[in-house]
């Protein structure tokens, strides 16, 4: 089973990674630091994830070799669980890429990362609503510090598919 | 199911109102300074002071280390135990090995053992620790793209456009990773440009290392012709080239306060990586040199190029063998050519051939790998040699035609 | 604090900056070391140091200028950071200079090493304390004021 950790640029999906694998990888407050992909294992209930620390992408179609990359690797694995990786001060954009990766019919997490950045910011975001809203877990991490990581890997057996139709009904409605 | 664009945004707009409430929006000192550090009112002078800040902490620390403990260490001790506890003094191993066994300095002793080891323990490893620690901070605090997007807002106000800030900034620690990251270009063109222009003017941080320890009076001049040389090829090549070149967009990140675990795990990740990659290659680039002297190769290469080497560059033909070395090793082929008899214009010239004349062995990989996404390894590669031949002859020659105007040859 | 309060003080500093750098640049021009009591000018980089110091001068009086509280607070700290960062390395240097020993030594005696902290200083060291209160009284007002 693999996870892809996928999100914008600087959002800190390899601080993230190196959370879950014990990896070394390169954290850059720079966007771009990851330009190709890096797999470590975690293990979670017993079992064996492969996890890949995928280059920061705008959105899924890809506008240069980097995000190439990261959308060869989303679609040379079979289903895998897309943890994606958002900058909670900037939750819109996240999201945008979140149901584009929910549309194209994926596993879908979603980890709201800098939550300390965006509580410093007087930000607050509903977690549990986002998450009923959605329908995948939604899980507030600090990757630097940890915190929120056991959380986003206990909920690794929960990530689902979205039914799109439905997500919009529910949306509209609200 | 895929939903447009505008939809998305409609219903994603929908959710962030449902479930996200935002603070009330003010400034805080911390933002505020954010964005003083990109204004060039107040930016520049920064900038400057964090240059100097950089230049002096490299001073101060590598000086410590190199000056204060390692030439007494590998001069005092080192040098006179081996040249008389090795064996087979007059056979080729010993020369190889541990080379002039009447030197007194390890920079002269020339083998291996001597000269190799005290390069790379002795100069490079406190230069480039000194170098990574500084661009780390300055990496994690989040200045490097500001300084970025500084020196963009600059390029535009004279002129120039589209060119990739941050894959230079990134190609001053080592241009391996920034030829890598022009992956993050947009066209052909530009990740072509960016990618020779990296790796025929900027030099890497183990080479800035030992430029700033052993030749710290010429390091400015060295390095504002080289740059100038980037933003001139790079405008021409902008002219020649076919195709576009958008402008490049960065994000800029927050400030934030470096952490020392980040810090000082990535220091530890280049460290071992530099005893991993580099000191194999330093002392392969000393051995090499070393066995291509007993050939008689490098004394028939000097021979052969004399006319162009004094003729056309204005340096002495004796420059040949750190430049063999340089294939390998830059920061190795400049330490050579430090202990080379000759003028500061020709020590100048020569560092600056060095530097543009071939990338080392691992970017001109890098090249060849990336060279695949953007056009094809022949048009890269056939394309970038022909621009490296025309940089070398014309930005070298035109220094020593700069020499002999200024009368300094 | 009171703004009028703050802009002289702002203003007092940024003279101390402006005018210590003003000196380094010709000092640093001439070539030649000075020294008055406890302030030098003289050393590595002296043209570079009064550069920047009057730079930082400059900023201040920038700060003095602006009517935003908190840009004017910024401004503040960012002057002051260009102190601190030759002052820092000014320190770090005489810090590693003082523990290597000379010829045939590798470190220093304990009297060699103390004699590097008696001074002279240069002033980018002497102004680190003010422009370090100056920070602190300018952050922590932050916290009260808005
Ligand atoms: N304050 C805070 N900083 C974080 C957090 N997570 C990561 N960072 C920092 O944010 C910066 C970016 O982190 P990276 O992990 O390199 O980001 P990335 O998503 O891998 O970026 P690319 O590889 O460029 O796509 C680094 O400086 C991290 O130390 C967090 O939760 N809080
Ligand atoms: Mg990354």
């Amino acid at each position: 089973m693999a996870i892809l950790l996928m999100g914008h640029p600087n959002v800190g999906k390899s601080a993230v990674f190196n959370r879950l694998t014990g990896a070394n990888i390169t954290e850059s407050n720079y966007p771009g630091t990851t330009v190709d992909f890096t797999e470590g294992y975690t293990y979670i209930d017993g079992k064996e994830y492969k996890v890949i620390d995928v280059p920061g992408t705008f959105s899924t179609d890809p506008k240069d070799e980097a995000e190439k990359v990261a959308l060869d690797i989303l679609a040379e694995h079979e289903d895998p669980i897309v943890l994606v990786v958002i900058d909670s001060t900037k939750i819109e954009r996240g999201l945008y890429l979140a149901f584009e990766i929910m549309e194209r019919g994926y596993k879908v997490m979603i980890a709201l990362n800098m939550w300390d950045d965006a509580e410093k910011h007087d930000l607050s975001i509903d977690v549990d609503q986002l998450e009923e809203i959605l329908g995948v877990p939604v899980v507030p991490t600090v990757a630097i510090s940890g915190k929120g990581i056991s959380t986003l890997v206990e909920n690794v057996p929960t990530a689902s598919r979205v039914d799109i139709e439905r997500l919009r009904e529910k949306i509209t409605s609200l | 199911m895929k939903l447009d664009p505008e939809e998305r945004w409609r219903l994603i707009d929908r959710v962030a109102r449902e479930t996200v409430e935002y603070g009330a929006e003010r400034s805080t000192i911390g933002s505020v300074l954010a964005e003083l550090t990109v204004k060039p009112l107040t930016g520049i002078p920064f900038a400057f002071a964090v240059l100097y800040g950089f230049w002096g902490f490299f001073d101060a620390f590598a000086g410590f280390f190199t000056d204060g403990f390692f030439v007494p260490l590998f001069d005092d001790h080192w040098l006179p135990w081996i040249q008389e506890a090795f064996p087979l003094k007059g056979s080729w191993l010993y020369y190889v090995l541990v080379g002039d066994p009447e030197a007194v300095n390890s920079f002269e002793a020339l083998g291996m053992l001597t000269s190799g080891f005290f390069v790379a323990i002795g100069v490079v490893l406190p230069a480039i620790v000194a170098f990574y620690l500084v661009i780390t901070i300055l990496e994690d605090s989040g200045y490097m793209p500001r300084l970025a997007v500084l020196v963009d807002t600059v390029l535009h106000k004279i002129g120039l456009h589209g060119f990739a800030v941050v894959p230079m900034i990134l190609s001053l620690g080592c241009n391996v990773p920034g030829v890598a990251s022009t992956r993050t270009l947009e066209t052909k063109k530009q990740r072509f440009m960016i990618m020779i222009l990296l790796s025929v003017f900027i030099p890497c941080g183990a080479q800035l290392g030992v430029m700033l320890s052993l030749i710290p009076e010429y390091f400015g001049y060295i390095m504002i012709y080289l740059v100038t040389g980037f933003f001139v090829f790079g405008w021409v090549l902008n002219k020649l080239l076919p195709g576009r070149s958008p402008e490049i967009i960065t994000d800029v990140p927050p400030l934030r306060t470096p952490t020392i675990a980040n810090v000082s795990r990535k220091l530890w990740v280049k460290v071992k990586g530099f005893f991993t990659n580099a000191i194999p290659f330093v002392l392969l680039g000393v051995g090499l040199v070393n066995l291509l002297y007993l050939g008689g190769v490098i004394s028939w290469i000097a021979n052969s190029l004399e006319p162009l080497f004094t003729g056309w560059f204005g340096i002495p033909k004796e420059t040949v063998a750190p430049l063999i070395a340089g294939f390998l090793r830059k920061d190795l082929a400049v330490a050579q050519l430090s202990a080379i008899d000759m003028s500061g214009f020709q020590l100048i010239t020569s560092v600056v051939i060095i530097s543009i004349y071939f990338p080392c062995i691992a970017t001109f990989s890098m090249i060849i790998k990336e060279g695949r996404k953007s056009g094809g390894v022949i048009r890269v590669l056939g394309g970038g040699l022909l621009t490296l031949v025309t940089v070398v002859f014309l930005w070298g020659g035109l220094l020593h035609l700069i020499g002999i105007l200024l009368g300094v040859t | 604090m009171k703004r009028k309060t703050l802009d002289i003080l702002l203003a007092l500093v940024g003279a101390g900056t402006f005018i210590p750098g003003l000196l380094g640049i010709l000092f640093g021009l001439a070539g030649e070391t000075y020294t008055w009591r406890i302030l030098t000018f003289g050393g590595n980089f002296t043209l570079w140091r009064g550069l920047i110091l009057l730079a930082a001068g400059t900023q201040f009086f920038f700060a003095v200028n602006q009517s935003n509280p908190v840009q004017k607070r910024a401004q503040a700290v960012l002057a002051s950071s260009m102190i601190w960062i030759i002052g820092g390395i000014e320190i770090l240097s005489t810090v590693l200079n003082s523990i290597t020993g000379g010829e045939g030594a590798w470190l220093n005696t304990a009297g060699e090493f103390l004699s590097h902290y008696t001074g002279p200083f240069t002033p980018s060291v002497l102004l680190l304390p003010i422009s370090i209160l100056l920070v602190i009284l300018v952050t922590s007002n932050e916290a009260k004021n808005d």
